[in-house]
């Protein structure tokens, strides 16, 4: 019940904010927003792209096993391509970024509610969810669809560098089949479905953050749960998302 | 609807509050003066806390009202009013509340960059002005996390002051704090109010500290006041608990509360 009051709380503050932050916005707002891009953003890159790296490269041994018993070998392009603009890249990089960015958000308010901190910003007059809130939304809105791109992108580079390498498919013939296939349409499902992503993450992290209560222990407790309730809410829009893909083919 | 600039009693009527299944205090009478040091004296786990978020519009009252001057604080509805009203109260938190992800003087800035238009080298200075009546005008650059607690405290003081409010509200300056530390933050909290003729509210357990600075004493007990009035009155009362109290006599009505001030007011 607290749960929900507190989410209460929090989303119409948020849509109070928007409504203020057309307002010119005050330059120490600016300096958390760009401190958030860094955090969320920058700092993801080299785990994102490890991860993709290595996605892309499973992705084509595992379709190339499958191709090779029907003798379509070359068609490994279209699969990895496909699954990764499609479903991995935003999946995987949101589940990152929910371990990364959304486990420091709950952490991060979480510390400050049980200090007071939370508190101190209510009565110096300081709107907790303009602060705090509202610049991780916006570095999470720009920066996962912008790393979903990068992911994207490195996964099928280096599925195809491996399939030239190991598999023995013609690098030039596996980026033709992959451009000739990809369809602007999916990439852009893709990044809508990462922009979903991103606001679930962060409303979920500071939602439970502002819950804790009870002294530090409630501090990894809270960050737990957020981390449970990121990835099964992920599930659960990128079933939503591509059921509703499917349906308006 | 005008918030006032003027140093304001702040009055309880008919006050109870608590949390719910749990209420902690009952139809609590008092008036807190204008312009003076009123400390509110009771045992750990009280409600003292709770008393000061209530003030602040933190809580709501189960029932009763707060009064600052004639304006009540416990319906307000105007949102830019509690804003504004806010601006012109001062809070030191427990902890100190020092936001861990700014420096001391960016936390100390934060009020003046939120609510005024002034530019940043303004702000930069009245910022290092507060600091320095704190005693802390060369650790701007430090993040709270690099000082002692007394420090933390001392710079909780400076943001609480740093828009010139006519109230100020202390939780426990002294708990946590060695005699001395905890002397000095006493004779600052007496300086800010004879400097800018704040209204002070001190809620404490500690009886060194009650006797260094209140001009008026409200002592809290099982959720009643047990006594309000001045200093000598207080020395002077006959009532068994209060005597008890003050001679940190350990009673049979409260040993836990005798235990706590005992050993957190020699911290
Ligand atoms: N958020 C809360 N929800 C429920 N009960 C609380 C909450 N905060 C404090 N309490 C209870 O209220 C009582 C008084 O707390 P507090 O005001 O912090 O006491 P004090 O400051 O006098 O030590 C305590 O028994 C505590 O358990
Ligand atoms: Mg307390």
């Amino acid at each position: 019940m607290k749960g929900l009051q507190v989410l209460a709380w929090m989303v119409s503050r948020l849509l109070g904010c928007m409504r203020l932050s057309i307002k010119p916005k005050k330059s120490f707002y600016r300096k958390r927003l760009y401190k958030d891009l860094a955090n969320v953003g920058a700092d993801s890159i080299p785990i994102v792209s490890v991860i993709s790296a290595c996605t892309g490269i499973i992705l084509a041994l595992q379709s190339a096993q499958q191709l090779e018993k029907v003798g379509a070998i070359s068609y490994v392009a279209n699969l990895v391509g496909v699954t990764i603009i499609n479903e991995l890249g935003p999946l995987l990089t949101a589940i990152i970024i929910t371990g990364r960015s959304g486990a420091a958000f709950t952490a991060e308010i979480a510390t400050m509610q049980i200090s007071e901190e939370i508190d101190a910003l209510e009565v110096m007059g300081i709107e907790p969810v303009r602060f705090l809130v509202v610049p991780k939304l916006i570095a999470m809105l720009i920066m996962v669809p912008c790393l979903t791109v990068w992911a994207d992108f490195v996964g099928i580079v280096s599925g195809g560098l491996f399939s030239s390498l190991a598999l023995g498919i013609n690098e030039t013939t596996y980026f033709n089949n992959t451009v000739e296939f990809l369809q602007l349409r999916d990439v852009f499902a893709g990044l809508v479905k990462s922009g979903a992503f991103a606001v679930s993450i962060t409303v979920i992290g500071c939602w439970q953050g502002f819950l804790a209560r009870e002294g530090a222990a409630d501090v990894g407790r809270k960050t737990t749960n957020s981390v449970v309730i990121s990835i099964f809410m992920i599930i659960l829009l990128d079933l939503f998302f591509t059921t509703l893909n499917f349906m308006f083919r | 609807m005008k918030v006032s600039r003027l140093a304001q009693d702040i009055t309880l009527k008919e006050l109870s509050l608590g949390y719910p299944g749990n209420v902690l205090m009952k139809n609590l009478n008092a008036v807190l003066p204008a312009g003076k040091i009123s400390v509110i004296l009771g045992g750990s786990g009280c409600g003292k806390s709770t008393l000061l978020r209530h003030i602040l519009g933190l809580n709501v009252p189960v029932s009763g009202e707060i009064f600052l001057g004639d304006t009540n604080l416990t319906n307000l509805k105007d949102e830019e009013e509690l804003r504004l009203l806010r601006t012109r109260m001062g809070v030191l938190f427990q902890d100190g509340a020092m936001l861990g992800s700014l420096t001391l003087g960016e936390n100390v800035a934060l009020p003046m960059q939120e609510h005024t238009e002034l530019p940043d080298e303004i702000i930069e200075e009245v910022v290092q002005i507060k600091l320095r009546m704190v005693g802390l005008g060369d650790f701007t650059h430090y993040f709270p996390s690099q000082l002692s607690g007394g420090m933390r405290k001392r710079a909780g003081l400076a943001r609480a002051m740093v828009m010139d409010p006519t109230t100020l509200l202390c939780d426990e300056p002294s708990s946590g704090l060695d005699p001395i530390s905890a002397a000095d933050l006493d004779q600052l909290i007496l300086k800010l109010k004879e400097t800018f003729n704040v209204t002070t509210i001190v809620v404490t357990h500690d009886l060194d500290s009650l006797f260094n600075i209140a001009d008026h004493v409200v002592v809290l007990h099982q959720g009643r006041c047990l006594y309000q009035g001045d200093l000598e009155g207080l020395k002077e009362s006959n009532d068994e608990y209060l005597i008890d109290f003050l001679e940190r006599r350990p009673t049979e009505i409260d040993n836990s509360m005798q235990r706590s001030v005992k050993f957190r007011s020699r911290d």
